[in-house]
Formats: C-alpha cells, sequence, structure tokens
C-alpha cells in the first residue's frame, strides 16, 4: 500500500466535510438523529434511574443483613454456620450501558456451612416473556440501532451518484474512486464517532451526578474502551456499506441486501450460535450434579458421621499426632478441626464438579465467540458485555468472591469452634456479639479490566481482523470497480 | 424442550423409586400398634408421595418456548414449605437464556415482517422505478395495484406458514385430533399477524414515497415495534423484587415465625379460629400434641406461602400493566398470544404454581384428617392420596381474538388509513 500524499489527503478532507454539510442538511436525517438522540435521552435517564432504584436497594439489604448478622441470638459456631450469611451481587453503574446476562444470573446467595447454594433470584425468572424481546439500555441503540441508522444513511452514498450519472463527473475531475470511498468512509465515519464521544460523556455525566467521583477511576478506562470498540464497529459497518454502495448496480437491490446482513448478524446468528454451543457442549442435568456431588462426598469423611470409616481414620490420627487415647484428652474441641477438615473435603469435591460446569458453559461460548469470524456483531456483543462487568464472566467472579468469603467465614467459626475456651464464648459454648463483629463483612471487588479483557481475547482477534481484511478488501477491489 | 423433558426423566424416576422404598415401608409398619410416633411417621411418610409437582412441558411448547426454560421445571412439595419459592431447579448457560431461543414464533414474529417489507416496499415505487406503471394503470387503479400485490403476498405467506406449522406439528408427533384445535389457533395467531404487517406496508407505501424512503420508514417501523417498544415497555413495568424476595429467603433460613415461641394454649386456639379451606373434625378424643403440631404446621405453610404469593401478584400486576401498552407493542401481543397456546407464559406459571399449592393443602388436610382420627396411616391410605396432575389453561379461539383484540384495532386503522390517503390522492 502507498502512504496517502498531502494532495490526497486534503482531496479526502474536501470530499469527507461535503458529505458531512450534504448529511446534516438532509431533512430525513435530522429526523432520525432527533430520534436517536431522545432515545439516547431515555437510555441515560432511565438507565441511572434504574441503578438507582436496584442500588439502593441492595445497598439497604446489605445492610439489614448484616445488622442481623451481628445481632443474631447467641448460638454455637457450628449453628451460627448453619445460618449463615446471605450476600448480594451489586449492580455495576455500567449496567445502564450493557445489561448483559445480568436479569439471567442470581443476584443473591445464602451462604452457610456444608453446602454452596446456588445463586437465586434472576430478574427474568420473575417477569413475562416481554423479556425476551430485550432490556432496553444503550447497548440496543449502539449494537442495533446505530448500525442501522448506518445503513440507511450510508447505503446510497455512490450508488444514487452512479444513478444520477454524477459519479462519472465527480470522478471525472481526477479523483480516483479508491479516494471516493475512503474519503466517504472517514466523513461518515468520524461523524458516527463523533456522535458515541458525544452520547458517551452525557453518559459519563450522568453517572457523576449520580454516584461521584469515587467509582470513577473504574469506569473512565472502560468507557473510554466502549468508544473505541463501538468506533470501530461502524468503522466496518460503514466501510461494508459503502464498498457495497461502490459495488451495487440496484438501490432497492443494495438495501434488501444489507438489511438481511444486518438481520442475520444482529438477531439470527446470535442465537443459531448459541443453540449450536448448547447442542455441541450439552451441560449435565442439576439431578445429574447433585447425584455426581453425593455420591463424591459419600466416600469421603463426613464431619456428621462420626462412624463414617473415612472420619473415624482422621480422628485416629488426630489422636495420634497428639499423643492421646481420647477425643476428651486433646486440648481443643475436636469437632471444629473435624468440621473444617469435611469442609475442606467438600470444597475440593464442589471444585472439581463446578468448574467441570464452567469449562462447559466456556465451550458452549466460545462456539459463537468463533463465529465472530463471520459475524463482528458478536465481538462487539461480548466485548461490550465484558466492559459493563456483566458477561457470564463476571458472574462466575462474582460466585467465586462469594464462595471464597463463604470459605473464610466458615473457617472462622470452626476455628472458634475448635477453641475450648475463647473470650468470645460463653459458658454454653456460644458466641457472642463481640465476635460477630470482628468478621468483616463482604465486599465484592469487581474485576479489574485486564482480567475482563483476557477472556475476550478471541472477540479481540476477530474484531482486529474484521477491520483489517475489510479494509484491505476496499483498498484493493476498489480500483476494479465499474464506473457506469 | 427435549432438554426439559430430559431433566424430568430422573425427577420421575426418582419419584417412583421412593413411591416403591415408602410401600415397603408401610407394609411393614402394617402390624404395629397405633401410637402417636406412627402418627407422626405418617407425616413423613405421605409426604413421599407427592413431594414433586412437574411443570411439563406441552406439545406446542417448542413452538414457542416463551419463559418455559425459565422459570424451574418442577417443585419439591413438603407440607410445610413454600411451593413459591424460586429455586435453582436447572443448570443453564445465561448467555444462551440472554440470546434466547430460535423456534417458530420467533420465525414469524421477527423474520415475517422483515420479508412482508422486503417484497412489498416498492410494490407501487418499484413499478415507477421500472417505468411501468403508465402502463399498469391504464388496466387497472392504484389501489386496486397495492391492493392485488398485497394480497398475492398475504396468500404466500399464509401458505408458507402453514406448511412450517404442519411440518412442525409433524415433527413434534403431535395427534390432529388431540392438538387440531389448537394448530387452528395457531395458524390464526400467525395469519392476524401477517395481516397487520400487511396494512402496516399498505399505510406506507399509499403515501407514494420512492422506494428509498419507503424501506427506511419501514425499516424504522420494524425496529421501533420489535426492539425499542418491547423494551421499552418492559424498562417502564417492571421493578425490583429483591425485599420481597429476600423475606423468602429470610424465613426459609428461620427468621421468620418461630412455632417454637407461640404459647402452645395459643396454639390449640388458632386452629379453632383459623378458617380451614377443607372440614377438620377436632373432637375431644384429638390429643392437644396432634393439634399444637398440627397448628404449627399450618401457621408456618401458610407464612411461607403468603410470602411466594405476594411476589407473584406483584408480577401478574406488571404483566397486566405490560399488558395495557399492548396497542403499541403489537410484537409482544403477539408473542404473548403464542405462549399462552404454547403454555409458557408467566400466567401459566402462576396457574401451575397456584395449582401445585392447592394440591399442597389438600394433601396437608387429607393427612391432617388421619391424624385427628383414632385409626392408622396403611398402605391403603397412602395408595389413596392424591398426585399431582396438572391441568393447563386452554387458550380457545375467543381468549386467543380478545388477546389480539388490539392488533386488530391497530390493523384496522392502518387500513383505514392508508384508504383514506389513497382516497384524498384520487380527489387531489
Amino acid at each position: 500500500m502507498k502512504p496517502f500524499k498531502l494532495k490526497e489527503l486534503k482531496f479526502v478532507i474536501n470530499i469527507a466535510w461535503n458529505e458531512i454539510l450534504i448529511l446534516w442538511r438532509r431533512k430525513g436525517f435530522q429526523w432520525l438523529l432527533l430520534a436517536l438522540m431522545v432515545f439516547t435521552g431515555y437510555a441515560i435517564v432511565s438507565g441511572v434511574s434504574h441503578y438507582r432504584e436496584v442500588h439502593t436497594q441492595r445497598e439497604a439489604l446489605k445492610d439489614s443483613l448484616r445488622e442481623m448478622f451481628l445481632h443474631q441470638d447467641p448460638k454455637s459456631p457450628h449453628m451460627a454456620g448453619h445460618y449463615g450469611h446471605i450476600v448480594f451481587k451489586p449492580y455495576a453503574i455500567l449496567q445502564a450501558i450493557d445489561q448483559g446476562v445480568e436479569s439471567y444470573t442470581g443476584t443473591t446467595i445464602r451462604l452457610e456451612a456444608h453446602r454452596q447454594n446456588d445463586a437465586v433470584f434472576s430478574p427474568a425468572s420473575t417477569q413475562s416473556s416481554l423479556i425476551r424481546f430485550g432490556e432496553f439500555s444503550f447497548s440496543v441503540l449502539l449494537q442495533v440501532v446505530v448500525p442501522l441508522l448506518i445503513i440507511f444513511i450510508c447505503y446510497g452514498s455512490i450508488v444514487t451518484d452512479r444513478k444520477n450519472g454524477t459519479l462519472k463527473i465527480l470522478l471525472s475531475q481526477g479523483a480516483s474512486l479508491r479516494k471516493l470511498v475512503f474519503s466517504k468512509i472517514v466523513a461518515y465515519h468520524t461523524f458516527f464517532t463523533a456522535f458515541l464521544v458525544l452520547i458517551i460523556a452525557l453518559f459519563y455525566l450522568s453517572i457523576r451526578i449520580e454516584i461521584g467521583n469515587a467509582a470513577l477511576p473504574m469506569v473512565a478506562g472502560r468507557l473510554l474502551l466502549i468508544v473505541i470498540l463501538y468506533s470501530m464497529y461502524y468503522g466496518i459497518v460503514i466501510a461494508l456499506t459503502i464498498y457495497f454502495s461502490a459495488v451495487a448496480n440496484s438501490i432497492p437491490g443494495l438495501l434488501t441486501s444489507l438489511l438481511a446482513i444486518w438481520f442475520i448478524w444482529t438477531i439470527i446468528l446470535p442465537k443459531l450460535t448459541a443453540s449450536l454451543g448448547a447442542v455441541s457442549y450439552p451441560l449435565i442435568t442439576k439431578a445429574q450434579f447433585n447425584q455426581k456431588l453425593t455420591s463424591l462426598k459419600a466416600n469421603e469423611l463426613n464431619g456428621h458421621d462420626w462412624k463414617h470409616e473415612k472420619t473415624k481414620a482422621f480422628i485416629d490420627s488426630v489422636l495420634t499426632a497428639h499423643h492421646v487415647d481420647s477425643v476428651q484428652q486433646l486440648p481443643f474441641r475436636l469437632k471444629g478441626l473435624l468440621m473444617q477438615a469435611d469442609e475442606e473435603v467438600k470444597n475440593r469435591i464442589h471444585d472439581k464438579v463446578f468448574s467441570n460446569i464452567r469449562d462447559t458453559i466456556r465451550l458452549q461460548n466460545n462456539v459463537s465467540s468463533f463465529s465472530g469470524i463471520i459475524n463482528p456483531f458478536i465481538a462487539v456483543k461480548k466485548l461490550s458485555m465484558a466492559l459493563s462487568f456483566t458477561d457470564v464472566y463476571h458472574h462466575f467472579h462474582f460466585l467465586e468472591e462469594a464462595e471464597s468469603y463463604r470459605r473464610r467465614l466458615i473457617k472462622e467459626l470452626n476455628d472458634e469452634d475448635t477453641h475450648k475456651h475463647s473470650e468470645f464464648k460463653d459458658k454454653r459454648g456460644r458466641v457472642s456479639a463481640d465476635f460477630w463483629a470482628r468478621i468483616q463483612d463482604f465486599k465484592y471487588r469487581p474485576a479489574p479490566l485486564p482480567w475482563s479483557l483476557s477472556n475476550s481475547k478471541i472477540e479481540i482477534a476477530v474484531l482486529f481482523l474484521w477491520l483489517f481484511i475489510t479494509f484491505s478488501i476496499i483498498y484493493n477491489r476498489t480500483p476494479h470497480i465499474g464506473i457506469v | 424442550m427435549e432438554k426439559q423433558e430430559k431433566v424430568i426423566y430422573p425427577i420421575d424416576t426418582l419419584s417412583q423409586k421412593r413411591d416403591i422404598e415408602t410401600k415397603a415401608l408401610l407394609s411393614e409398619l402394617q402390624d404395629s400398634v397405633l401410637t402417636e410416633k406412627q402418627k407422626y411417621l405418617a407425616l413423613t411418610l405421605a409426604q413421599r408421595k407427592g413431594n414433586t409437582a412437574i411443570y411439563r412441558p406441552t406439545a406446542f411448547s417448542s413452538f414457542s418456548i416463551g419463559q418455559k426454560d425459565n422459570y424451574p421445571y418442577y417443585k419439591k412439595i413438603s407440607f410445610s414449605n413454600n411451593v413459591y419459592d424460586i429455586e435453582v431447579t436447572e443448570i443453564q448457560n445465561p448467555d444462551k437464556l440472554q440470546v434466547g431461543n430460535f423456534d417458530l414464533s420467533f420465525m414469524f414474529i421477527y423474520l415475517a415482517p422483515l420479508l412482508i417489507i422486503a417484497l412489498g416496499y416498492n410494490a407501487l415505487s418499484g413499478e415507477e422505478d421500472n417505468n411501468t406503471i403508465r402502463l399498469l394503470k391504464m388496466q387497472v387503479s392504484e389501489s386496486k395495484i397495492i391492493a392485488g400485490k398485497l394480497l398475492f403476498l398475504f396468500s404466500i405467506l399464509t401458505i408458507a406458514a402453514t406448511v412450517a406449522s404442519f411440518t412442525g406439528f409433524y415433527l413434534n408427533d403431535m395427534n390432529i385430533h388431540e392438538h387440531g384445535s389448537k394448530l387452528i389457533v395457531w395458524l390464526l395467531i400467525s395469519y392476524s399477524y401477517f395481516f397487520f404487517w400487511i396494512g402496516v406496508v399498505a399505510f406506507v407505501i399509499s403515501f407514494k414515497a420512492n422506494s428509498s424512503i419507503n424501506a427506511l420508514v419501514l425499516g424504522s417501523i420494524w425496529i421501533t415495534s420489535l426492539l425499542l417498544i418491547p423494551s421499552i415497555v418492559h424498562r417502564e413495568v417492571t421493578s425490583s423484587k429483591d425485599n420481597q424476595l429476600v423475606d423468602i429467603l429470610l424465613n426459609k433460613r428461620g427468621d421468620g415465625i418461630n412455632i417454637r415461641e407461640i404459647p402452645k394454649e395459643k396454639l390449640v386456639d388458632t386452629m379453632y379460629t383459623m378458617s380451614h379451606p377443607y372440614a377438620i373434625d377436632l373432637d375431644s378424643s384429638v390429643s392437644t400434641q396432634i393439634i399444637q403440631l398440627v397448628a404449627g404446621t399450618e401457621i408456618r405453610t401458610r407464612e411461607n406461602n403468603s410470602l411466594g404469593r405476594a411476589i407473584i401478584n406483584k408480577q401478574q400486576k406488571e404483566y397486566e400493566k405490560a399488558e395495557g401498552f399492548n396497542i403499541i407493542n403489537p410484537g409482544y401481543t403477539i408473542q404473548n398470544a403464542y405462549n399462552r397456546l404454547a403454555e409458557t407464559e408467566i400466567e401459566n406459571y402462576h396457574d401451575y404454581l397456584l395449582e401445585a399449592e392447592e394440591y399442597q393443602t389438600r394433601m396437608r388436610y387429607l393427612v391432617y384428617d388421619y391424624m385427628f382420627r383414632p385409626r392408622k396411616f396403611t398402605l391403603a391410605d397412602y395408595e389413596a392420596l392424591p398426585v399431582f396432575t396438572y391441568q393447563q389453561i386452554q387458550f380457545t379461539w375467543k381468549a386467543c381474538i380478545q388477546a389480539l383484540s388490539p392488533l386488530y384495532l391497530l390493523s384496522l386503522l392502518l387500513y383505514v388509513g392508508s384508504g383514506l390517503v389513497i382516497w384524498r390522492q384520487v380527489k387531489d
């Protein structure tokens, strides 16, 4: 590829500027832009108010659950483990940009001893089929509506000139079709990127008003990447639309084809590839999952069954290690130690079975990730969710954090149970309120940006591949397109 | 739906296995004396009979999956649990749930309008582009050209939809005698929707704009009615239910009513003062201990279910609120009608839950009756206990027409509107 000379660059800028002016003066475009701005305003206002509603409610619940935890009735550490604690997934402000899979994942987990409970109360499970039409957010506008708008605005950019005979006149002044195509791409891309920057800036301002400066460092980088992501996607859509406009002979035929591509990319392929992934890598059923857990646990140490062979072996090993003959002679309470051993065994089993499920889900999702090779929309959709903390991997991240907290909490309780005497225990072995105050509440730390992107390597690669191939085709093929 | 059957199969198998075990246990107890302990045992054994209420997919569920994959496939029923409790009964990939299902209703709702737009947007302008309009107008009027072309389009679509539906019918091994009437309702819904979209195209092209403008306007209508309006209505009608859901979880954990804290005399009094859905005979021979046990169970169960019912009442209100927008929400109007026919909508799930509660109550009172009388709980008693059989709500053609009435009104407005536009043009 030869680099552009200054004169050529001037030509591109002139044509691009002219194109933007023409676009700006089109009445139809003004109406579409107005409608888009109205929807954008609605997306910002409704997204932030929805955040306020859910965030406030979850924070209040979190506080009241913490109060209940701190002021629970006196009970033994073991019983406190059964009583457990309830934690909530925080509602991230970037969910206002992309809801992702949040409506289909549980938001609340009861943490208790011996059990790794599911996250429950996924919002979609309490709603009608209206939710299956999608949830209104920025992502609907950015991923679905704007590309369609691009098609409507750009499809006639060259084919109309050809039909009117003005293309020949334009090119007779010394410009090449390649330069014209690139000029128009620059024009439309500049316009849509400016629009993107404007609406993301508006969103940024609204969240600054809503949450102050505290969380901004975490979201600012992500918002910038969201702008870059959509700018890349719009670049692909604009370039392809203009290229097809240069190739096409029939205006209605071109529009129908572009709409068909949009429909296949946006609506059909995501569903098809998700179904294909589910069929290719089927998940085990809950009954199979439970059966597997039960059978694996049956052969392991059981803290509640002192007659179990493995439990007896554990007790014997403890007695031998402490050179005593009976449990009563031990300098600590064996029950606490046994319960912790039981926990650790069950944790290992759970990790093994649960990691299989996550691996299967990852394999299922990889099918649609790789479909990005024929559908850049998928890559954009998944990256958008990753940047908004709302993809399935962020949900797993939350589950892992909650599970780590559960393990720390139960270990503290079991350790306390192990002590024969403790400043926190009364005569009956029940722990006091001071003990609960020592235990830190669950505080979910969202995944850092590099972690979020590390799960989307395929999508990032696919998007760059699309950009490279699209512009290579345009650069190499445009000179061969007939003018008349 | 195959996946749901795969999930339900082991649940059925487990229930049958448990049933056999319970019968063997009861056979052993036949000769034992009647003791209070044996009466308590009856509670446990009777629960084994119907401890799972399965929410099966119907034959039409695969045509319109709706929310079926989002709701539990079965419920564990005990005498005192909350049948409305939201449990995770299946392992799902959230990505798959989020993108939705590729079923026949999706094809009709999203693809058919696009086909109508793609084939109809230049019904008139295309003739102008090809310079054939003058030739045609010499033979027939413009309104007849539009009507003829759109009627042809409607016929093609109805034939295609009928063939696709019959193919689905055949592939799902459905019986024409059993499901024939439903198939007619299914086709009625589909035809009504095509009729509406033909009306949209007729209205837009009646303004005689050029092909590009028509395509742009129709594309905008498509995206507005199928993507923007439903998602905005959803945003407006739904609210967080976290508070109510957490109440259920707290109650389950034991933070709710503590029966042991209620004075025993008060428990007995409660049994006499509360209203009972089934007759009970609390004569003097019934021991106070039994009455206390029953009263405790009854208070706990009612409390549990009342929390769950509060949530479904809230969901029901949101559902009705969403229906109020149907006049501007044709996509959802149709999806809702398909789902109600396929029994995969939230109202079907609610109906199933109410039935499950009714079943739970009936079972509880049958056992109370046994516990209040001086007789043993035998194998015959166990076998006489009912099993949960759920009769789905029938979505008749009358209900269908009622559900589609906003769409018919909208269609009428479009046809009258396009007629008026053409009439004005002819007049001018």
